[in-house]
Parts: structure tokens; sequence; C-alpha cells
């Protein structure tokens, strides 16, 4: 809200040695955050741009910041006065009022000025309405506009003339909306009235959204001669619900539907006819019409001086009851009796947002001044430091473990466009959860994978002449809605706190590798990264996490997938499967592969992409904590190497299965390395030869090269009769 | 030696003669210590050619004996003196490969290439380091929320004008995308059921906004403390305490009031500028105050949804926006970096 500080300081006393930047500050320290505060050279003023919070309707008005400010600088407020020159017939003639939505409508009041001329406003009136960012119609409507951001109370004004008649008197009806009804408002558009809108009406049409917008019909024009202003008390939920079904938002909507003040409706209405009559050389008819059946009283509410101490935390010096009193007068809010420990006040009906003790405890440390609140940190005493080692360690575990391999974290939306999704959702994967009203349709879809947002770093980083791009990113999917119903049901939070979710949302860590990968140097090329490179990647990932001892693990398993990801090469790609310790059951961690030719072309990328995706939630209940260390080797270790031909189709970790398990050799086996693999002229066709490194060791004797020997011999002979293994 | 027992003196003269010709020659091209010290123990050891050379002295008359005896002296002095010479030769020559061995220590190392945690998570690990030392426990709770969580029993019930102060997102009737993590307070408080909680929650919250200094996805740290007879002084000792360790220990914070339908009372918090210090500069838009925190006691309606009795227990809550203590904290003028992912960003972290 704009506010004129000169204006201002026709209702409050401004102390001399403060500058307006000064008072400026001022209000914001006292909670109307004053955001500008700019110069008008034109009419010598400074204009403050005021953030009004929404529970704060009073302060939208030059009188509502006067008070304020009289109440925090303790100074004198002048409130202002109507007085009200009344001439000819009286109203009753020529006009009648009632109100059918009575919910919605609790206040309805009307003078009629006869005799108007109709004309441009003066030049004063103008430029405060210019600097305020209201633009000057003409001097009827001006006028309402001027007390609207005087009082906070919007007025309307009818062209008496043209409202519809009954019995020579013209009607007001405030009533709902009948099917079929329209109404074109005073910026020009038709509008389809239903039943849940309340109208002003004369006898037969529509002549303004209540509380929104006047109708264009009834406006004031040059040719108008009698006036029908209008001021009222709307229901703000009301209002609210109609600017919004709408899409208006007025700067009398914003009003009504935070709260209006209903027992100032008749003193601006007086306000409002004195000053049309006064500047279109018209005459206010006797009396006003008002129709307020049920009158809003002022709330009473019992605060305990305790309790403000126990909220607060002030110490009893700045709780001086009679200071409270003092500066609750300043706001209006007077003291009316007392009960025990309790003061009874009575709160002004322009403030709506004071209802309970604690919304009076606030205004009393408001008055005080937040400063003035000692600071403590005696209930820390009370609690240890929580534990620090706690349930996300392991994240930073598996995001210490990425970055060490060479990978940036990445943090993507969470949402993206239907296209880029498709291309990684299988067919028995959930429907994509929409968001009903997004930014565009690229930012739609709450996404299903991170890898179409990393793939799209990907691009943008290869356009910029990245030539390796290795990204990871932590973040939630959303796979579906939960299966039990739509409702919240907050029994389901039992200890803990991310029960009860209306969607199924999944932890995963996921990464990207594209291009340029390892050490370059002036004598070492980078090489483009491969399938091996990343899944060696995710095996460091693995051993940081404890999930893996290493390249002899046999808890991790890298299965080629047999229904492979649509997103994923067929031919490369695996699914993580994992053998906890006491556990019969494998858990599947995740996929890696290569990211599909197909979606490789859709994104525009001219090198292959390896990605992997795991769930952070299996991370999380597979990874160990502080293991005990195994005793170090007393005895001596040896080395074999063996280079074995294999038919193709056999697996290196079928070969390394059958090693691991042979009977004879596995209590001695240490280590166990393939450091060859070789398919080519210089072996049979359909063959490959596999070399492998054995480290060998007793745990309790030195080996001898004849026991060894015999061991191999013996696991050669098997190789052969299970893998159809010959020793090259 | 010699498979005769009669050695005439004539041929041990030749033999040490012969002596010193091959330790001569052998020393000559030696190349490393082992190869003198294998001509020292073939000419000098005890098993070496001189000791064999002088076994035979005893056959021969004394005259002949002084005077063979003299010249297998001398033969070994010589050899001794070629080792020595050797030795040093040696010994130079490794010096001098050693001295000429320079290299340009100004090319570039082998560096391993690694990369590096998000701005975004640097700068929410220091936030909630200090909670935690503050005994915060970590919760979590959806990003997808219901409706009742994150408005209605935050005491924003659906007409509410508070709504508009963060347009959100739907994704269906009553369920939104979290426009703050104020409803993980509420589901931590249902699922605790107990007094004290001290719990922080981080994440992702959704805001229908985008410029350059909103987006719609940012991310939030909030904390909340229920006990007894916890008052705002508890609030304003924390939030020192946090802005302290947090920022730096010369910053103070100033509370001013302010309007949050699940706090009551609530108040903005600005800390004095880290770069001025307070004297005003183009980073507080020269007012030593930066707005950094939302914070208030706990509404008395928030803790009725969340089945505390408002008159048992008090507590205040806090939050505070990780993009905006990270776009102070490392000069980031538009948001949007933190969400494209440019290397050439990422790589400065
Ligand atoms: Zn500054």
């Amino acid at each position: 809200m704009l506010i004129s500080y000169k204006w201002l300081s026709e209702f409050v006393e401004l102390p001399a040695v403060l500058s307006a930047q000064e008072i400026a500050d001022q209000l914001t320290m006292g909670g109307l955050e004053v955001e500008h505060c700019t110069e008008s050279l034109a009419l010598e003023d400074k204009i403050f741009e005021v953030n009004i919070t929404p529970n704060r309707p009073d302060a939208l008005s030059h009188i509502g910041i006067a008070r304020e400010l009289a109440a925090l600088l303790q100074t004198r407020f002048y409130a202002p006065h109507s007085t009200i020159k009344e001439s000819g017939g009286p109203i009753n003639d020529v006009a009648q009022v009632s109100i059918h939505a009575k919910n919605a409508c609790l206040r309805y009041a009307c003078r009629v000025i006869d005799g108007v001329l109709v004309k441009e406003s003066p030049e004063d009136m103008r430029m405060r309405l210019i600097a305020l960012a209201i633009r000057p119609v003409n001097n009827i409507v001006d006028i309402t506009n001027l007390i609207l951001l005087e009082r906070g109370q919007p007025l309307h004004a009818f062209d008496l003339n043209t409202l519809q008649k009954d019995r020579h008197r013209a009607v007001i009806n405030v009533r709902h909306a009948s099917i079929g009804e329209t109404l074109t408002t005073l910026d020009g558009k038709e509008r389809k009235l239903t039943p849940e809108d309340v109208v002003i009406a004369d006898a037969e049409y529509p002549i303004a959204l209540a509380g929104v917008m006047g109708g264009k019909d009834t406006e004031v024009t040059e040719k108008t001669t009698s006036v029908l202003l209008e001021a009222a008390y709307f229901d703000p939920s009301t209002i609210r619900k109609q600017a919004r079904r709408h899409g208006l938002s007025t700067e009398a909507s914003y009003r009504f539907e935070r709260g209006t003040d209903p027992n100032m409706v008749l003193s601006a209405l007086d306000r409002a006819a004195d000053l049309i009559a006064q500047h279109s050389g018209g005459r206010v008819r006797r009396e006003a019409i008002d129709i307020y059946p049920k009158p809003v009283l002022p709330l009473e509410i019992y605060v305990r001086k305790q309790k403000i101490a126990d909220v607060s935390g002030l110490l009893e010096a700045d709780l001086d009851e009679a200071k409270i009193r003092a500066r609750f007068l300043l706001l209006g809010i007077e003291t009316v009796g007392r009960r025990g420990d309790a003061l009874i006040f009575r709160v002004p009906t322009f403030r709506p947002d004071l209802t309970r003790e604690i919304d009076l405890i606030e205004e009393a440390m408001r008055l005080i001044g937040l400063d003035k609140v000692p600071s403590r940190l005696s209930f820390s005493r009370r609690l240890l430091a929580a534990d620090y080692a706690g349930s996300d360690k392991y994240v930073d575990r598996a995001r210490q473990s990425l970055i060490a391999s060479g990978f940036f974290e990445a943090i993507n939306f969470s949402f993206g466009s239907l296209s880029d999704y498709n291309l990684f959702k299988a067919k028995e994967s959930p429907d994509f959860i929409q968001v009903t009203n997004p930014l565009g349709e690229e930012l739609s879809m709450m996404r299903q994978s991170l890898l179409p947002g990393l793939l799209k770093n990907v691009v943008l980083n290869m356009r910029k002449g990245a030539l390796g791009v290795h990204l990871f990113e932590i973040g939630n999917v959303f796979l579906g809605q939960n299966s039990y119903g739509k409702a919240p049901n907050t029994s389901l939070l039992q200890g803990k706190a991310d029960q009860d979710a209306w969607a199924i949302e999944q932890s995963r860590l996921s990464g990207v590798s594209f291009g340029a990968l390892g050490v370059r140097s002036f004598d070492t090329k980078q090489k483009n990264g491969d399938f091996y490179d990343l899944k060696g990647v995710l095996e460091a990932l693995l051993v940081h996490l404890k999930i893996s001892s290493g390249c002899m693990s046999d808890q991790v398993h890298f299965v080629h997938a047999k229904e492979p990801s649509v997103f994923l090469h067929p031919g490369v790609c695996a699914e993580i499967w994992v053998k906890p310790k006491k556990s019969k059951v494998d858990i599947l961690l995740g996929v890696i592969g290569e990211i599909h030719p197909d979606v490789q072309a859709a994104f525009g990328l001219d090198k292959p992409v390896y990605a992997f995706e795991l769930s952070m939630d299996q991370l999380a209940t597979l990874t160990k904590e502080d293991e005990q260390v195994k005793p170090l080797p007393k005895f001596p270790e040896i080395t074999r190497d063996l280079a074995l031909l294999l038919d193709e189709d056999i697996t290196a970790g079928q070969l390394q299965k059958e090693i691991l398990g042979d009977k004879a050799l596995k209590p001695f086996i240490s280590d166990l390395r393939i450091f060859d693999v070789y398919k080519g002229p210089k072996i049979e066709k359909g063959k490959k030869s596999i070399a492998v490194s054995l480290t060998l060791r007793a745990l309790d004797r030195t080996l001898t090269d004849d026991e060894i020997a015999g061991a191999m011999q013996a696991m050669v002979e098997n190789l052969q009769k299970n893998l159809r293994a010959l020793v090259r | 030696m010699h498979d005769d027992d009669l050695v005439k003196p004539s041929r041990v003269k030749k033999d040490l003669e012969k002596l010193r010709l091959e330790a001569e020659s052998l020393l000559k091209v030696a190349a490393s210590r082992d190869e003198v010290e294998a001509v020292r123990v073939q000419s000098l050891g005890k098993k070496g050619s001189i000791s064999q050379i002088l076994k035979l002295m005893g056959q021969f008359p004394a005259e002949e004996r002084k005077e063979l005896g003299k010249l297998a002296n001398e033969a070994r002095d010589f050899v001794e003196d070629l080792i020595a010479k050797s030795f040093a030769r040696l010994e130079k020559k490794a010096r001098q490969k050693i001295l000429s061995g320079q290299i340009d220590v100004t090319l570039p190392g082998r560096m391993p290439e690694s990369g590096s945690k998000h701005p975004l998570t640097l700068t929410s690990e220091k936030i909630l380091n200090v909670l935690r030392n503050l005994g915060f426990d970590l919760v979590q709770g959806p990003e997808i929320e219901h409706d009742f969580y994150n408005f209605e029993a935050l005491n924003v019930p659906s007409d509410h004008p508070a709504r508009e102060m963060q347009d959100t997102f739907y994704v269906d009737k009553d369920v939104v995308l979290r426009t703050q993590t104020s409803p993980v307070q509420i589901r931590t408080m249902l699922s605790l059921k107990e007094i004290p909680i001290r719990v922080a929650t981080m994440g992702r919250v959704y805001r229908r906004d985008q410029d350059a200094t909103h987006s719609p996805i940012f991310h939030q740290i909030e904390g909340l403390f229920v006990d007894k007879l916890v008052t705002f002084a508890d609030l304003k000792g924390t939030l020192i305490t946090f802005v302290e360790k947090v920022f730096s220990k010369k910053a103070r914070i100033r509370m001013r009031p302010s309007y949050f339908p699940f706090t009551e009372p609530s108040a903005e918090v600005d800390m004095s500028c880290f770069q001025c210090d307070g004297a005003g500069c183009r980073l507080c838009k020269g007012t030593g105050y930066i707005e950094i925190l939302g914070a208030g006691m706990v509404d008395p309606e928030v803790f009725k949804s969340a089945g505390f009795d408002p008159e048992k227990v008090s507590g205040f809550a806090f939050g505070i926006g990780v993009e905006r203590v990270a776009m102070l904290k490392y000069g980031i003028s538009d948001i949007r970096h933190f969400y494209d992912n440019d290397l050439r960003f990422l790589s400065q972290f």
C-alpha cells in the first residue's frame, strides 16, 4: 500500500526531530514494513510503500497507519470526524434498499446526492491519487477513491437515473445472482453469474458484483445528475471467493476480503457524500439509508498478566500494567475491567485480527518492542546435543564417495515435461502425478526418475563445451498415489513424521557419466568413460558404505537385466542385487547401464551416456557403520596367475563364482583379480581368454608349493568339468 | 692354482703382475659399488688371489721370500689404491647424475579429477550442523502434502487471506506441493505426542513464482522446539546463537514484528550485514541489516491441531531459506544458477 507522508501528518502528530526515513523505520520496526520511501518532487511529499500483512486490514488506509504511528511514537492521533450538510427531500422518496443475501452483507448504507456536475477533479486531488497509483476518473469517482485511501472503506457511486425503479423509487437489492444472469463490469467484460455470486441489483438487473466491481451500465458519467453512493460491509470469505471466481482483484475486494470495519460504514459514507456535494455543486438528500440488522459489537478479551510474562519472557520492569494500558488506548483498545490477575480489554471492530488472549499479548510485545525481550538459552541444558551419527550420515558418505570419483552434485526441479519423462517410463509404472496449475507444460509432471533432469544438464554442459560431464543427484521421485485413501489420517503418524503421505515418494541417488574421464595431463590422454568406469564408481561407493567388501565381495551382484528398463541399452545394463548378511532375500538396489541410443538421440547427445539410479532407502538399510577390523595375516601370501580359455558366453561372474566356491582352494583365497580378457585372432573362434591372479594364504601356517600345486590342479579340473575351461 | 708342487719365484712374480693388471682393467670399467667390491674380494679377500699367492711363499728361501713379500705388498697397495679411487670415481658419478636429473617442476601435475557438493548442500549442511549442536534432531516429511498439514492445521483455513502470501501448486483437490516445511511441525507433534520436542527439518518447498530471485522450487530449513514454559526469550537466545554459528561471531540480530498464521507473536529476523557490519553497503541496500529468518511462538491453534494443550505447553519455530543464505554467502545474484547445474558454476564449490 502506498502512503503519502504529508497526508499522514494530517492525522498524527509527527515529532519534528524525526525525518521521513526515521518515521518509516519506526513503522518497519513496528511490523508494518516500509519497503521503499520515495520522494515526490511535484507534491513536495514522500511516498512510503508499506508491506501490510494479511492480518492487518485496518492498516490499509492513511488513518490506520496514522493510528499505528501514534501508538508506536506515543504521540497524538487526530481521529477524523464527519460533518454533513443535508438539504432537500428524504432519501426514501427516491431509493429503497433490501438485503436478501443476509450472510454475505451485514450492513448496507447509501446516500443520494442530487444536482451534481460531473467533471474533472481539482489538480491537487488528481495529483495525490496519481502519486498513490490510482487513476483519476472524475470528481465523483475520485472522491470515493480518496475516502478509500483515507479510511479504508470502499465506496461505490451509481448513476441514480440509470437504476430500474419500483413505484418511482430506485431499487437496491443485495441478493444472489440467478442462473443465466450476466453483468458487464466497469472493465468492459461481460461476466456470467451463478447463484454463488452475490450482486447488488436494481429492480431488475445486477448492477454490481458485490464488494468487487460495479457495472458498466450504471456508472457515473458526464450525463449523471444524481448519484446513489454505497457503503457496505461484506463478509470477507464471500468476497474473497467471488473475486477469485471472476479472476478479479480490486482495491475494494482486497480490503473487503481482509475485513473492513462494519462500524465505519456510515461515517465514511457521510464524509464522501459531503465532499462530493462540495466538489460537484450537488446537494445531499436528507437522511441515509442504513440497513444493519445485527450490529457487530467490540470483543472483550481477558489477558492474564502472568501469561504475558510466560509467552514473552519480558522482564518485570517492561511489563508495567499502566504503560501497556496507555499504549493500547492509543490503538483504540480500552481497558474495561479486571478479574483476578486478568485485565479485560475491549477491542475495536476495525481490528478483526485481535480475537484471543495471545493476539493481545503479541500486540503488547509489539508495542513494547521485541528488542526489549532478553535472550535466553537456558533450555539447552535440559537436552543433549542431537546425535550427529544420525540417520542421514550415509547420505554424506555416498556424496563424498561420488565426489572423490569426479562427480559433481546437481540439483534439478522435481517436475518436468511429459515428453522428457515418457522416454523413461515403463508400461507398468504408475501414472504421473500432474500439477493442475503448472507454470507451463515443461514443468507439469512430477518426476519418476532423476535421470531426465541429469541428462538435460549433460546437454547444457556439452553445449557449453564440456568434454566430460559427470553428475549425481539425490532427490525424491513421485510414484503415484498412496493406497490408503485421499483424506489425511493423522492416526497413521506413529512415531514417524513422514507417514500419511498422499503420494508414494521415494528418495533416489542417480548419476550420469558422459565423455572424458580420469586424469588429464601433458603426457596422458583422457579416454571416454564406459560402462566399466561407471561400474567402478558404483563399486567404490558400495565399498565406502561398507555394503561391499571390494572385488571379492559375494554380497553384491551385477546381473544382466532380463527385462531392462526402457531407457537403458538392452545389451549394456545390469541390475544391482545385494544379499545382506543374515538374510536370504536379495535386495534390488538399482540399475546401471548405457542410456538407450534412442534416448541418447532424443536428447541430442553425440556420445553414449552411462547412468545409474539407486534407491536411497535401500542404501540406508544396507549401509553399515563401524565394522570390526580383521586381524592382520601372520603368514606370507603367494600369488598364482592362471589364463583360461573359455566359451564366449561364459561370464566373468560365472568364472569368479566357480573359483571362489572351489572346495580345495576356498579357505586360502584372499584376493582374486581379473587382469586380462582377450578375444581375437590368437585364439579359437567362439572362445575367449580370461586371466586371473589369485592371492593365496593360510591363516595358521605358511603354505607349501606342493600344497598349492595340488589345490590349483584340483580347481583347474573342476573348472574344466563345470565351465569347460582349459588352461592356456 | 697350479698342478705341480714346485712353483718358481718367477711364476709368483708373474702372478702378482697378472693380478695387478686384472684388477686394473676390471676396476676401470666397474660401474657400481658392487662390482668394485667384487674385485676387492677377488683380489684381496681371505680367499682372494693375493692370499693364495702368499700361501705359496713358505716354500721359498728367506731372501726370495723377502723380495716376493715386498712385491706382494706393493701389489696389494696398488690394488687397494685403485679400489679407493674407483669408489671415489663412482661416488662422483652418482653425485653428477643426481645433479643432472633436474625436471621441469612447472609442468602441471597429474591431478585426480574430483567433483564437489552442490552449494545448496554445503549451505544446508552448515545450517543443520549448527542446529544439531543446539540439540535439534532431523525429521522429514513428504513434498506432496495434504491441504490439512500444509494449511488447515497451521491455522490457515481455506478462504484465509494468508493463502495469498504463497501461491500454491495443486496436484489434486486439497493436495498441494507443500509451500513450506512447516507441515513437518504438525506431523512431528502428532507423531511424537510427548515433550520436549526439538526437531529440525530440511527440504524442498514449492511456490508458483519464477524470476531472478524466485524459483518455483526452493529449500527451507525449519526448527521447532516445544516444552513447558518456553518463551520468546528462548527463541531469541536460540536465534542469536544460530546466526553467530552459521554466519559470524560478530553477527547481531534484530527482530521485527510480523505475521505468520502459525506463530503468534511472529517476527522477521534481520541480521547485521556481514559485509559492512551494519554500516550500510550495496548488499544490505544501505540498511545495515539483511532479512534472514522468519520466527515466532507456536500459535495456540496450531497446538490444538497437533493434539497439545496450549495452556500446558509452549514453543517456538523458525524457518530459513537455504537459497537465500547461499546467495548471500557466495554472492550469487540469480537463483536459477542453482538449478542449471552448469559445471562452470558447480566446480567453484
Ligand atoms: Zn551491508
